[in-house]
C-alpha cells in the first residue's frame, strides 16, 4: 500500500473513532441492577404499599443508595435484606419469610385447596345417584332356569 | 355566583334527605303491608323504587352542574376541580374523591333498582315488592352514610377563588370511566343478592328466578372486569412502573368478588340446565355482594395501607363496618334459617360430568377467593395478634395465585368437552387428542426456547395451546356435525349458524378465548420482560432486547394546568420516537410520570425518564412482549359476554319435570 | 344447614373482629425491631462540628429525639422537650439528631425556638436515621445505661408519653 493511502486511512478511521467517544452505548451498570432487583423485594416504610425501586421518596432512596454501598462491600443479598429486617422489622419484606410468622400464609393455600376440595369431592359422592352395579355375568344354572322360564311363557301364550 | 346556583346546591342537599326518607319507606313497605294488612301499601315500594332513583338523578346533575359553573363554594367541587381543569375532567371530577364516588354509587345503584322495578312489573309482579324493599334497605345504609357522614353537598364559605384541583393521577380518561365502570359491577351483583334474600324470605323457588339474575349477574361481571381491565391499563400507562398488577389491597378488593362472580356465573349454570347446587348458589349471591361491601369497606376506612385509599376517616369506617355487619348478620342469618327450603331437585348421575367439572371450577375459584383474602387481611391479623407487622406484597400472591390460575386454565381446556350427566373419560380424551399434540409441540418448543429454565412459562404454554386448540377442534366438529344435517348449506354460512344457534354456549366459548389471549399476555409480558436503568448523556444509546434506543435530549413546555420535563428517545432500528414526560400540576404540587410507550401487537417498547444525574439523564427502558394481548383479550371478553346475552331467555313459568327437561335439551 | 353454620359463624365473627380492630389501629405505623437491643454506636459530628458517638452512654440514660427544622410535627413536641430538659435533665441526657437537614436551618431552628439537647448529632444524609430504623421525624429513643433502647415514641411526644417513658428507666433498673 502507498504511505498517502495508509495515511489517509489511519486518518480516516481516527475521526470515525473519535466520533464514537462522543455518542456511547451506554449498558446497564451491573450493580445498580442487582440493586434494582434487591429494591423490588423491599417495602417502601413511608409509601403505601410500593417497593423502594419504585418510590420517589427521600427514604426510598436513601435505601437505595445504602444498598448499593453494601454491594459495592460484597455483601449477600440476604444479608441486605437482614440489615432492613433488622432495623424495620418483617414490614420491610414484600415477601414474607417462610419461617416464623409467615409460615401459615404459606401453608393455608394448599390446605384450603385440599379442604375445600374434599368437601367438594364427598358433596358429589353423597349426592351421586347409587346406580345399581352392572350385573354380573349369568352363572350356568340362571342361564337354565331362564330358559326354562322362557319356554313356559311361550306355551302360556298359546 | 349567582343565588340560582347557589339554590340549585341546597336543593341537592333537599334531594338527599328526601331520597333517604323514601328509601326509608320502600325498605320497610312490604313489611308494614304485611302487619297492618294493607297489600296495596307494598307498592309504595315500587314507587319509591322510580321516586329515588328520578332524584338521585337529579341531585347528579346538580352536582354536574357545580363542577361544569365552577362553583367553588361547594366543598368538595374546591377540593376536586380547578378553573384550569378541562371540561372533561370536570365532569369526571365528580367521582374524583370519596363523597363522589359514593354518590355515584348510590346514582348508580339507584338507577339499577329502576330498571328492576321496571322490569318485575310485568314478570314479577307478586315478589317486586319484596325485591325492591331489600334494594330501598341498602339504599338506606348508603344514603344515610352519604347524608350523615360524606356529603357533597357541604358548603365552603367564604368560597375560595379556585380550587385545589383533580388529583392528577386522576386527569386521564382510562382513570375517569374506571370508577363508573367498577360501580356497574359492584353494585350490579346487588340485584341477585336482593333476589337471594327475597327468595329466602317468601319462599320463592329458585328455579324461577335464576335464570334472569345470571343475566344481571354476567352483566355485573363484565362490568367488573372492564373496571378491572382499566385499572390495569392505566396504571401500566400512567404510573411508570412497566407494571400492570401490584395486588395492592384495593385492586383485591375488586378483584375478589370477580373471582366469585365467575364461580356464580357458572354454577347459575348447572342449576339452570341440572336443578341442583340450590343452597350454594344462594350462599354464593351474598357472599358475593358482600365482597362487594368489603371492598367498600377495605377502600374508605383507611384499615389497610394502599396506593388507591381515599382520605382516611375512621368515623365513616365506623359507620361501613355497622352496615356491613348488619346486612351480613341478616342475610347469612336468613341463609342459614331458611337454606333448607332451597333444595336441590336431581342428583348427579356421575363424578365425571359437565357438572361435576362446573364444581371443580367452583372449587377452584373459591380458593382463589380465600386466598386473596387472607392475604389481603393477613397484615392486619398479624398486628392484632402479635407485636410484629408484615408486608404481604406482590411477589407472595404472584406464587400462590399463578399454580391455580395454571389449574383453571386446565379445566378450562377440558369442561366444554365434557358432556352432562355422565360422560366417558376415554371419548374425552380422544376428542383432546389434536389439543395434547399441539400441547406438547408448542411446550416442546418452550422448553427448548428457554432452555427448559422458565417451567412456569413452560406449562402456562402448553395448557393454553391445550385450551385454544380444545376449543378449537370442538367447534369444528360442532359445525361438521351440522353439515351433516344441513350439506346444501354454505360452510361460511354453517359456521356462522353453529355459533347463532348456541350463543349461551359460544358466547362463553368467546370469553374463554379472551382468556386465553391474556393469559399469553400475562406469560409474555410477565416472564419475557427485559428491563435496563441506565444514564444516558444526549447522543448516547442503549440496547436492550434487541431495540436500539437513542436519547436526543428534552424538552420543556406548559400544557393545561402542568409543566412538563419531556425526554426524547430514538429508536434507531424501527424510526418510532419515545416521549417520556415528568409533570408537575402547580396546584397540588404533585409530579407524575408518563411512560413513553411505542406498542404493537407483539411488545411495547416503554421509557421512564428519572432525574438529572451531572450532565447525564438515568433512564429505565423496558420491553415488555406480548403486553398488548392483555387489553385485546379483555376486549374479547366484552364481545362475549355480548354475544352470549343476546341469547333470549325462557323464564321458567312453572317447575314440571316436562318443562325443565324440554328447556335443558334446548339450552 | 348446620354445617353452614359451623363454618360461616366462625368465620363471621372473626372477620368483624378484625375488622373492628382494624378500624382502631394505625396502618401506617411500623413497630420497632430494635427494641431490646442495643443502641448502635454511630460515630459523626455534632451541630458545632464536633466528633461525637451517637449512642454512647456516659453517666445517665439517653433521650435521643430525631428531629428537622423542615418537621411540623417536631415543632409541635418541642415544648415538651424543653419542659423535659428543665425538668429531667439530672436523670437522663437529651441528645437530638438533626435528620436529613441542612447545618444552618437546624442551628436556626434551635436559637429561635430554644435548645432542649445537650448536644445535637448531623445527620445530614439520613444515614444515622436508617440504622436507627427512622421511617419518619420525630421519632424518639430511650436508651438505658446498659446502652439498650427500651423504648421508643414515634411520633410526637407529648409531657406525659414523655413522663411515662422516662419513668420506665427506673422500672428497668429492677
Amino acid at each position: 500500500m502507498s504511505y498517502p493511502v495508509l495515511f489517509i486511512t489511519l486518518l480516516l478511521s481516527l475521526l470515525s473513532v473519535s466520533s464514537f467517544s462522543y455518542a456511547d452505548t451506554v449498558s446497564e451498570d451491573p450493580l445498580e441492577r442487582r440493586a434494582l432487583d434487591i429494591g423490588k423485594t423491599l417495602r417502601c416504610a413511608v409509601c403505601q404499599n410500593q417497593p423502594i425501586s419504585e418510590s420517589n421518596s427521600g427514604l426510598a432512596k436513601d435505601m437505595m443508595a445504602v444498598i448499593k454501598e453494601q454491594l459495592q462491600k460484597g455483601k449477600s443479598e440476604r444479608e441486605i435484606e437482614d440489615y432492613f429486617v433488622a432495623r424495620y422489622g418483617d414490614y420491610v419484606l414484600m415477601k414474607p419469610r417462610q419461617q416464623g410468622i409467615g409460615l401459615p400464609l404459606w401453608l393455608i393455600p394448599p390446605f384450603l385447596l385440599i379442604i375445600i376440595g374434599s368437601v367438594a369431592f364427598i358433596f358429589l359422592r353423597s349426592r351421586t345417584l347409587k346406580v345399581p352395579g352392572r350385573p354380573k355375568k349369568l352363572t350356568d344354572e340362571e342361564k337354565a332356569r331362564i330358559k326354562k322360564e322362557r319356554e313356559k311363557n311361550k306355551h302360556d301364550k298359546d | 355566583m349567582n343565588s340560582v346556583s347557589q339554590n340549585l346546591v341546597e336543593l341537592g342537599h333537599f334531594i338527599m334527605a328526601l331520597a333517604f326518607a323514601i328509601s326509608l319507606l320502600q325498605a320497610f313497605a312490604p313489611m308494614l303491608a304485611r302487619k297492618t294488612g294493607v297489600v296495596r301499601l307494598a307498592q309504595v315500594s315500587v314507587q319509591g323504587a322510580f321516586i329515588v332513583g328520578g332524584l338521585l338523578t337529579l341531585g347528579g346533575a346538580i352536582m354536574i352542574h357545580a363542577f361544569v359553573s365552577e362553583n367553588f363554594s361547594v366543598l368538595y367541587v374546591a377540593q376536586n376541580s380547578n378553573s384550569q381543569l378541562p371540561i372533561f375532567y370536570q365532569v369526571a371530577a365528580l367521582w374524583g374523591g370519596h363523597e363522589g364516588s359514593l354518590y355515584l354509587w348510590a346514582w348508580i345503584m339507584g338507577l339499577y333498582t329502576m330498571y328492576l322495578a321496571w322490569q318485575g312489573r310485568s314478570r314479577f309482579p307478586q315478589r317486586l315488592p319484596v325485591l325492591l324493599a331489600v334494594q330501598g334497605f341498602l339504599m338506606l345504609g348508603f344514603l344515610g352514610l352519604i347524608l350523615f357522614l360524606s356529603n357533597p353537598f357541604d358548603r365552603l364559605l367564604p368560597a375560595p377563588v379556585d380550587g385545589r384541583d383533580l388529583n392528577p393521577l386522576l386527569q386521564d380518561p382510562g382513570m375517569v370511566i374506571h370508577p363508573p365502570m367498577l360501580y356497574l359491577g359492584y353494585v350490579g351483583f346487588s340485584v341477585p343478592f336482593a333476589f337471594a334474600i327475597t327468595a329466602l324470605v317468601t319462599r320463592w323457588d329458585s328455579e324461577l328466578w335464576v335464570g334472569l339474575i345470571r343475566r344481571w349477574a354476567l352483566v355485573a361481571w363484565v362490568f367488573l372486569t372492564i373496571g378491572i381491565m382499566l385499572g390495569g391499563w392505566w396504571a401500566y400507562y400512567e404510573l411508570g412502573w412497566g407494571g400492570y398488577w401490584a395486588w395492592d389491597p384495593v385492586e383485591n378488593a375488586s378483584f375478589m368478588p370477580w373471582l366469585l362472580g365467575t364461580a356464580l356465573i357458572h354454577s347459575i349454570t348447572v342449576q339452570e340446565h341440572r336443578r341442583m347446587l340450590h343452597t350454594w348458589n344462594i350462599f354464593l349471591v351474598i357472599s358475593t355482594f358482600a365482597l362487594s361491601l368489603l371492598g367498600t369497606f377495605l377502600v374508605r376506612s383507611g384499615v389497610l395501607s394502599s396506593v388507591h385509599a381515599f382520605a382516611v376517616d375512621p368515623g365513616r369506617g365506623l359507620y361501613i363496618l355497622i352496615f356491613m355487619t348488619v346486612v351480613l348478620v341478616i342475610s347469612f342469618g336468613l341463609f342459614l334459617y331458611y337454606g333448607r327450603q332451597h333444595q336441590a331437585r336431581e342428583s348427579f348421575v356421575s363424578g365425571f360430568s359437565r357438572e361435576s367439572f362446573y364444581i371443580f371450577n367452583n372449587v377452584f375459584f373459591t380458593v382463589a377467593c380465600a386466598c386473596v383474602l387472607l392475604a389481603t387481611l393477613y397484615p392486619l391479623a398479624t398486628e392484632a395478634l402479635t407485636p410484629m407487622k408484615i408486608t404481604v406484597g406482590a411477589p407472595y400472591f404472584n406464587a400462590v395465585m399463578v399454580p391455580i390460575m395454571l389449574l383453571i386454565v386446565l379445566l378450562m381446556a377440558f369442561a366444554p368437552l365434557v358432556p352432562w350427566r355422565k360422560a366417558n373419560p376415554q371419548k374425552v380424551i380422544t376428542k383432546m387428542k389434536f389439543a395434547f399434540a399441539a400441547a406438547f409441540i408448542a411446550g416442546a418448543y418452550m422448553a427448548w426456547y428457554t432452555s427448559f429454565s422458565q417451567w412456569t412459562a413452560i406449562i402456562a404454554t402448553f395448557l393454553v395451546t391445550l385450551l385454544l386448540v380444545s376449543m378449537l377442534t370442538d367447534y369444528v366438529q360442532a359445525v361438521l356435525r351440522r353439515r351433516k344435517s344441513f350439506a346444501s348449506e354454505n360452510v361460511v354460512v354453517s359456521a356462522q349458524r353453529t355459533l347463532l344457534r348456541n350463543r349461551r354456549f359460544y358466547g362463553g366459548m368467546i370469553v374463554h378465548f379472551g382468556i386465553a389471549v391474556i393469559a399469553i399476555g400475562l406469560t409474555g409480558s410477565g416472564l419475557f420482560r427485559s428491563e435496563s436503568a441506565v444514564l444516558m448523556k444526549p447522543g448516547d444509546q442503549v440496547e436492550i432486547g434487541g431495540h436500539v434506543l437513542r436519547f436526543d435530549g428534552t424538552d420543556r413546555f406548559k400544557k393545561d394546568n402542568y409543566f412538563a420535563l419531556q425526554g426524547i428517545l430514538t429508536s434507531v432500528n424501527e424510526g418510532y420516537v419515545l416521549r417520556p414526560e415528568r409533570r408537575k400540576y402547580p396546584v397540588q404540587e404533585m409530579p407524575t410520570t408518563e411512560a413513553g410507550i411505542h406498542s404493537n401487537l407483539f411488545r411495547d417498547v416503554y421509557a421512564v425518564i428519572g432525574e438529572k444525574v451531572k450532565d447525564s439523564w438515568g433512564i429505565h427502558v423496558y420491553v415488555n412482549p406480548l403486553v398488548q394481548f392483555i387489553w385485546l383479550g379483555g376486549f374479547i371478553i366484552v364481545v362475549g359476554v355480548m354475544f352470549s346475552l343476546t341469547q333470549r331467555i325462557r323464564l321458567r313459568q312453572s317447575t314440571s319435570v316436562s318443562d325443565s327437561a324440554a328447556a335443558s335439551a334446548k339450552a | 344447614m348446620k354445617q353452614w353454620a359451623y363454618v360461616l359463624v366462625p368465620a363471621l365473627l372473626l372477620l368483624l373482629a378484625l375488622l373492628s380492630f382494624g378500624l382502631t389501629n394505625d396502618p401506617r405505623y411500623i413497630p420497632s425491631p430494635l427494641i431490646g437491643k442495643p443502641f448502635p454506636q454511630l460515630s459523626g459530628i455534632d451541630l458545632n462540628g464536633n466528633k461525637v458517638i451517637l449512642g454512647k452512654v456516659k453517666d445517665r440514660p439517653l433521650v435521643i429525639n430525631v428531629w428537622a427544622s423542615w418537621c411540623a410535627a417536631c415543632r409541635t413536641e418541642h415544648r415538651s422537650f424543653l419542659r423535659g430538659a428543665q425538668k429531667y435533665s439530672r436523670q437522663v441526657e437529651f441528645v437530638g439528631v438533626n435528620y436529613k437537614d441542612e447545618l444552618l436551618n437546624g442551628k436556626r431552628w434551635l436559637s429561635t425556638l430554644g435548645d432542649p439537647y445537650e448536644w445535637s448529632f448531623f445527620d445530614n444524609k439520613g444515614r444515622a436515621g436508617l440504622e436507627l430504623g427512622v421511617y419518619g421525624v420525630p421519632e424518639t429513643f430511650f436508651v438505658n445505661q446498659q446502652g439498650v433502647i427500651i423504648h421508643k415514641i414515634t411520633g410526637p411526644v407529648t409531657d406525659a408519653s414523655l413522663a411515662d417513658a422516662i419513668a420506665m428507666f427506673s422500672k428497668g433498673s429492677k
